[in-house]
């Protein structure tokens, strides 16, 4: 046994790996041709499981070997073997694909048209780019990941509408073809979309993250704010324009299905695996060109102009100078009189209105609805990350980039799609830009911009060492050349100069005009918040006894464990009275109330235990909940889903055992490649994962069951105890609770819900109060004084990520039974991730009681909601007199005030019956969106905070133990 | 820190919401229907249209039974199996006596897992999976929308008919979409020349890389398996690169109003599409779709004359036997219903049959669209002219 370790040990690492590689691609191929192999040979896994199994097995054996080659090639050729190993990494892809189809006796067409494939690359790289500019400035300057971008993008367009829709402009619009583009429209819809959309984003700056600046707010903080700004945001503009889909014609020629200009093209097909009579590959014949329209190539030219304009701005202006000082250290372009909140507040404006422009010359591409630009959104990150966080070049080379890749990876996969019996396939090419970004971090971890800085300082460098070579014989020619240093500025040429002088005083103009159009919203904002001191002052003196300072009355430090606990009572009680409060008709129905209250709470909340667990506790940014939390409730499902219905008929609770396992191993091997990962890559890798699990629910028959002609989504899947409970129990509690008939089946799941909660919750606890929990959170507070005192961070890490990962997945095993079905739409990060952050923000970061109350609250603002709508429809209801005032107001607000900026129609297409009533739906987001950023500003450690564990004291510390932070936070309440 | 404003602040909202929600208990004795409708998630550009039919539906019910009120509830189902869950419960809460929903299969899933253990009867207007047939709902899920099969083979029948021999299938990768795309590729009985799926979402499909895997795969003809706005982008974009076979579709796109989704109407000529076929000598359809263009009701809807049908059968089942089980007057109702999307007769799943379908085609001239159903597909008489 130790030989065989050492002859192992003893072969040099890469040749160990050409080994390992060798075996796995020589097995895979086995497999795939005779059915040979380690897995042909067991048996064990069948079908289309098991070429999944066999392409992945082959994949991982090319993986290693393109690793090994990069990490021999690095050293020599840096430049090349990074951009060449994605060419590799896809070539082998094809490879695999290649010899699988041979192997199932199939053949594949893919038809790559270079026009097509180039062009709608390109476009696809001005739709993202356009979002992913503004991400990246934000990065860049203010230093947080905007979520709101997508709705800047939407503001654009609907400016671009609204402009559309004015009496000057709409017989533009309406006019009937003439064969003439006119350009006046789409001219001045880009003008107004990038000035009025740069003005909410500097609004918005203002008004919410120059607060949050002030305090020092972290990135985390920043970021989750913006998702509430983006909830409140998308909401307005629903509220505004309703949801429905409407079109920007900036001229009617400009959208003809024949305004485009006719590129010729070639076409190479590739035929893959059992190809009879057909070469691998070979040119079509006859090939029509390809037609590409004028609006999209308004949009590349815009976008892509407008990004440039931006370089040059921030590499040749003063301001632009600026703006990158502030970037690399505020606290310094501070000192050296650069004022740091006008830099901010122009990189606002330059972010939103940049994404503005993008989203009103896409609009003339696409129909409007409040619900675009979400779906670029996270491709956009994908962008950003690959160009390296923060890199204005490198954004701009990761859009070309991941556009290409999108439109490439089309024809594949319309072509092993239909060869592999997947004809959604397709549906996989939105999930592109993610593969491509996690398998580019597995391989380089910093992303492209820092390649490129790299390869930019190596030439600089050789340029430098290449000049002092020449220049060396001409300083000994020229001894003056000392003296001539001073006066070589006279001696360059001064165009340049002069230009970047002009530049410098037309942005200082500009800047002026921002300063001054922002004075008129901070005045009425400030007179607003000045009115709220007489209203103060008034609910005094109503209430003469009562002082708005109960802290003087009652005095509980939640900072401290007795605190937290008495806090946490009252919260709670709270909720459960506002539960008891519910209205219901009858004891049946108020009961199926309560037990779904408690089954959602107890999945809600465990899923905030594992978000807690990653971020509040190890420090990792983890937006990928909902994967982990997916994995386990797709696992739940499709194992205890009918043989007949393409399930594997487990029994529930065996499935839920191997599911929470499986989530684990995801979570530890997660670790792997993440964990050395800045947060905001960690942050992205995570996410991203979501969103190919969702995709996957759409576009892949082995993730569906239930039905027999496996139709998208996985139902019929059995449930733990069901039988059991409709035995017996289910008649002795519904004679308890006093029903008619049994009790329902949800009972016992929330009765299940709320033990699985509470265990958990007892569990965490015990780990977190051992000295593992004290590793990890001396790994969120600083990884470098935790290494040097000997911890493996890597395995600490990955060990946090498996159990938060096994607690998130017995949530999602909860879930699947409390739905009874699973469709890919449950995926959806805005119903689940996303609410689980606001849970864990406003509950309290690092503490599990705040969990609990975060994860209760979320659930009850659903129901309070629901009562609300309900009242609308009935005069009777408290809250119906509410309602038709918000209706009154709402009307005003739109038809009166709004009115004197847009036009009548505007307003008659967006309530075409003439009715302007609120859309509540939509207000209960902007109210949810709200109350995040209000919870923020107002208290950003949330409800309860995390208690921070000292060790014992002989004697007690005193009570005013408090930073001054807090006492800021206390005066603003 | 300790208990500041901040804790008192929430202390008197949630006392604010909890008096406001005890006041709630009204006393007013009238039928409620509740409706789900995904007025926020992935299809809520669709949402408006369901309400505007539901108040058409609603407005005539109250005045065809003057014994009743009326009232709808309409809440959002987000287009998700857990919140359009919370919104039943919500409605069941109220007293609803049944609910009209969900649009989205997932969510009209997650509802009925709560309405058929609270006894309340669920008739969807929109979800179409199959997965709606085999849900464990104690009778109680009905849905007016027939199964994506048989509309399969409708269009198996129209393409052939046509000639074509080669065609394309581009579907959405939704429940709907998907569904019926793997069923006409199943019940074709040539090749297909190339199978397609996108995301309708917009930003997420590309029309015109769509429309050029058509051209480049040398395909004859087109069946769209899509909704009305990125039909009409796929069909402006076939035209724009060049293609000349015959376009088909499904009844996402199968109605005039299908041309207000168009720039240019021109490349609208000669679109094939089928829809329900509605009962005979009917004029429920024309009836509904006067009601519904006088009550402005919203651009480019689909699944509207389905969700008019499903609140006037509701209200018709509740009045032929008003204390009784509404199950089982949903069942003796739904025998020959004439509607607006169709005659409707239930089976035992709840699914309804389905009358066949029409044919219908787009005829251009000029800026005039005709668009006219000439002929008719039944499951047992095949394709009629």
């Amino acid at each position: 046994m130790t030989l065989i370790r050492e002859s192992w040990t003893g072969i040099p690492f890469w040749q160990r790996r050409l080994l390992v590689s060798a075996f796995l691609i020589f097995d895979a191929y086995l497999g795939m041709i005779y059915n040979a192999g380690v897995i042909g040979w067991t048996g064990l896994i069948n079908n289309d499981l098991k070429w999944l199994v066999l392409a992945l097995e082959m994949m991982a054996g090319g993986l290693v070997l393109v690793n090994t080659f990069l990490n021999l090639a690095r050293a020599r050729w840096p430049a090349a073997s990074l951009i060449s190993t994605p060419l590799l990494v896809a070539l082998f892809g094809l490879v695999i694909l290649e010899i699988a189809l041979s192997g199932l006796g199939r053949s594949a067409t893919m038809n790559f048209n270079v026009a097509a494939i180039g062009l709608g690359g390109l476009y696809w790289a001005a739709a993202y780019l356009s979002i992913a500019i503004g991400l990246t400035l934000t990065y860049k300057v203010q230093r947080y990941a905007n979520f709101a971008q997508a709705e800047m993008m939407l503001i654009g367009a609907y400016v671009a509408l609204t402009l559309m829709w004015t009496d000057r402009f709409f017989p533009i619009s309406d006019a009937p073809k003439d064969g003439v583009l006119n350009w006046e429209l789409l001219i001045w819809a880009g003008i107004f979309a990038f000035a009025i959309t740069g003005l909410a984003g500097l609004f918005i700056d203002r008004l919410v993250y120059k607060r949050l600046r002030s305090r020092l707010a972290t990135p985390q903080v920043m970021m989750i704010t913006s998702l509430g700004v983006a909830m409140v945001l998308r909401a307005l503009l629903f509220m505004r324009f309703s949801a429905g889909t409407h079109r920007f014609v900036p001229d009617r020629d400009w959208r003809l299905a024949t305004s485009s200009f006719e590129m010729p093209t070639e076409r190479i097909q590739l035929h893959l695996g059992d190809r009879v009579n057909a070469p691998l590959m070979e040119l079509a014949n006859k090939v029509s060109p390809y037609a590409f329209t004028y609006t999209k190539i308004a949009l590349i030219v815009g976008v892509f102009g407008s990004v440039i304009v931006l370089l040059l701005l921030l590499h040749r202006t003063r301001l632009g100078r600026q703006m990158r000082a502030v970037a690399d250290n505020p606290d310094l372009a501070a000192s050296s009189g650069i004022h740091v909140e006008r830099v901010h507040g122009t990189s606002a404006f330059l972010s939103a209105g940049l994404t503005g422009l993008g989203g009103a010359l896409l609009a003339a591409i696409l129909p409007v609805n409040p619900e675009l630009g979400l779906s670029l959104l996270l491709p956009a990150f994908a962008v950003v990350v690959l160009g390296t966080i923060g890199s204005v070049p490198g954004v701009i080379i990761g859009a070309i980039i991941v556009g290409l890749l999108r439109s490439v990876s089309e024809p594949i996969l319309i072509g092993a799609g239909g060869a592999l019996d997947r004809p959604t396939a397709a549906g996989f090419a939105e999930v592109m830009p993610f593969v491509f970004l996690v398998g580019l971090l597995l391989l380089a971890p910093r992303g492209i911009g820092h390649a490129l800085q790299n390869w930019n300082i190596e030439r600089i460098r050789k340029r430098r060492i290449a000049n002092l070579e020449d220049d060396l014989p001409v300083t000994h020619d020229i001894p003056d050349s000392l003296l001539g240093m001073p006066d070589l500025e006279p001696h360059e040429p001064p165009v340049m100069e002069r230009i970047a002088e002009r530049k410098d005083r037309l942005f200082e103009t500009v800047e002026t005009l921002i300063s001054s159009a922002w004075a008129v919203p901070v005045y009425i904002v400030g007179q607003l918040l000045a009115s709220v001191h007489p209203a103060r002052a008034a609910a005094i003196r109503f209430f003469p006894g009562w002082r708005l300072h109960p802290g003087r009355l009652i005095r509980i430090d939640r900072e401290t464990e007795r605190g937290s606990w008495v806090a946490f009572g009252i919260f709670f009680l709270i909720l459960i009275v506002v539960v008891w409060l519910l209205p219901s008709v009858s004891t049946l129905t108020k009961t199926l109330q309560v037990a779904r209250v408690m089954t959602l709470v107890g999945i809600f909340g465990l899923m905030a235990f594992s978000l807690n667990l990653h971020t509040g506790i190890t420090g990792m940014t983890n937006f990928g909940v909902i994967f982990f939390v997916g994995i386990g409730a797709v696992t739940v499902g499709l194992l205890a889903a009918p043989v007949e219905t393409n399930g594997y008929g487990w029994s529930p609770l065996a499935a839920t055992a191997v599911a929470v396992l499986l989530s684990a191993v995801a979570g530890w091997l997660l670790a792997y490649p993440t964990a050395r990962l800045r947060m905001d890559y960690f942050a992205i890798v995570t996410i991203s994962l979501g969103e190919m699990l969702r995709i996957s629910l759409q576009a892949e028959p082995l993730l569906r069951a239930g039905t027999v002609t496996s139709a998208i989504g996985i139902s019929q899947y059995s449930r733990p105890f069901e039988s059991w409970w409709s035995s017996g129990p289910s008649d002795f509690v519904g004679s308890i609770l006093g029903l008619p008939n049994g009790a329902p089946y949800v009972v016992l799941l929330g009765i299940l819900s709320v033990a699985a909660l509470l265990a958990i919750w007892f569990v965490l606890n015990t780990l977190l109060a051992s000295p593992w929990g004290r590793i990890l959170r001396s790994i969120r507070e600083d990884e470098e004084v935790s290494k040097h005192h000997g911890h493996n961070i890597l395995t600490h890490k990955a060990a946090s990520l498996a159990v938060g990962a096994a607690v998130a997945g017995l949530a999602g095993a909860l879930w699947a039974w409390l739905n009874a079905s699973i469709f890919p739409d449950f995926m959806n990060p805005v119903r689940s991730t996303f609410l689980v952050w606001a849970a864990f923000i406003v509950g309290g970061r690092g503490n599990n009681r705040g969990m609990i109350v975060g994860a209760f609250l979320i659930v009850i603002v659903e129901f309070v909601f629901n009562v609300m709508v309900v009242a609308r429809g009935n005069s009777s209801l408290a809250f119906h007199d509410l309602t038709t005032y918000m209706d009154s107001v709402f009307s005003w607000l739109v038809i009166d005030v709004g009115g004197l900026i847009w036009s009548a129609r505007s307003i008659s297409e967006a309530f075409p019956r003439g009715d302007v009533t609120v859309a509540l739906s939509h207000l209960k987001l902007a109210l949810i969106g709200s109350v995040i950023v209000a919870a923020l500003l107002l208290s950003p450690k949330g409800l309860l905070p995390e208690v921070p564990t000292r060790p014992k004291r002989p004697s007690p510390a005193p009570e005013t133990d408090r930073t001054p932070d807090e006492y800021d936070s206390d005066e603003v309440l | 820190m300790r208990l500041t404003k901040l804790f008192v602040l929430v202390l008197l909202t949630l006392g604010a919401m909890s008096l406001l929600i005890a006041c709630g208990g009204d006393e007013v004795q009238a039928v409620k229907i509740g409706m789900l409708s995904p007025e926020t998630g992935p299809i809520a550009q669709f949402a408006p249209g369901f309400a505007d039919a539901a108040d058409v539906a609603l407005a005539e019910i109250n005045t065809a039974y003057p014994d009743f009120t009326f009232e709808l509830i309409v809440l959002d189902s987000g287009c998700d199996g857990t919140q359009a869950a919370t919104a039943a419960q919500s409605l069941i809460d109220a007293g609803v006596s049944a609910i009209v929903g969900a649009a989205c299969s997932g969510a009209t899933l997650g509802a009925i897992a709560v309405a058929a253990p609270a006894g309340i009867p669920m008739l969807s207007y929109a979800s179409t999976s199959p997965a709606i047939t085999t849900a464990n709902d104690d009778g109680r899920l009905f849905r007016i929308v027939p199964s994506d099969a048989q509309q399969a083979e409708a269009l198996v029948d129209v393409v052939a008919h046509a000639g074509a021999s080669n065609p394309a299938v581009l579907a959405m990768t939704n429940d709907y979409g998907a569904g019926l795309g793997d069923n006409f590729a199943a019940n074709w009985s040539g090749s297909v020349c190339s199978q397609v799926g996108y995301d309708p979402t917009e930003g997420s499909y590309d029309a015109s890389t769509l429309a050029q895997a058509v051209v480049d795969g040398g395909c004859d003809s087109v069946v769209l398996m899509s909704y009305g706005t990125d039909g009409a982008a796929i069909v402006e974009a076939l035209i724009g690169q060049g293609f000349s076979g015959q376009i088909f579709g499904g009844d996402g796109i199968a109605d005039s109003a299908f041309q207000n989704d168009f720039t240019d109407v021109s490349t609208l000529d000669q679109v094939v599409a089928t829809r329900p076929r509605q009962g005979e000598e009917s004029t429920a359809k024309v009836d509904f779709e006067a009601a519904y263009s006088a009550a402005g009701g919203a651009d480019g809807a689909i699944y509207t004359h389905e969700t008019y049908d499903t609140i006037k059968f509701i209200a018709a089942a509740i009045v032929s036997d008003p204390d009784g089980d509404l199950v089982a007057a949903m069942n003796a109702t739904g025998k020959n219903y004439v509607g607006a999307s169709g005659s409707h007769t239930f089976d035992s799943a709840g699914d309804v049959l389905g009358t066949g379908y029409s044919v219908c085609e787009f005829a251009v001239a000029g800026s005039v669209v005709d668009f006219g159903c000439s002929g008719t597909w039944t499951a047992d008489g095949g394709l009629v002219f």
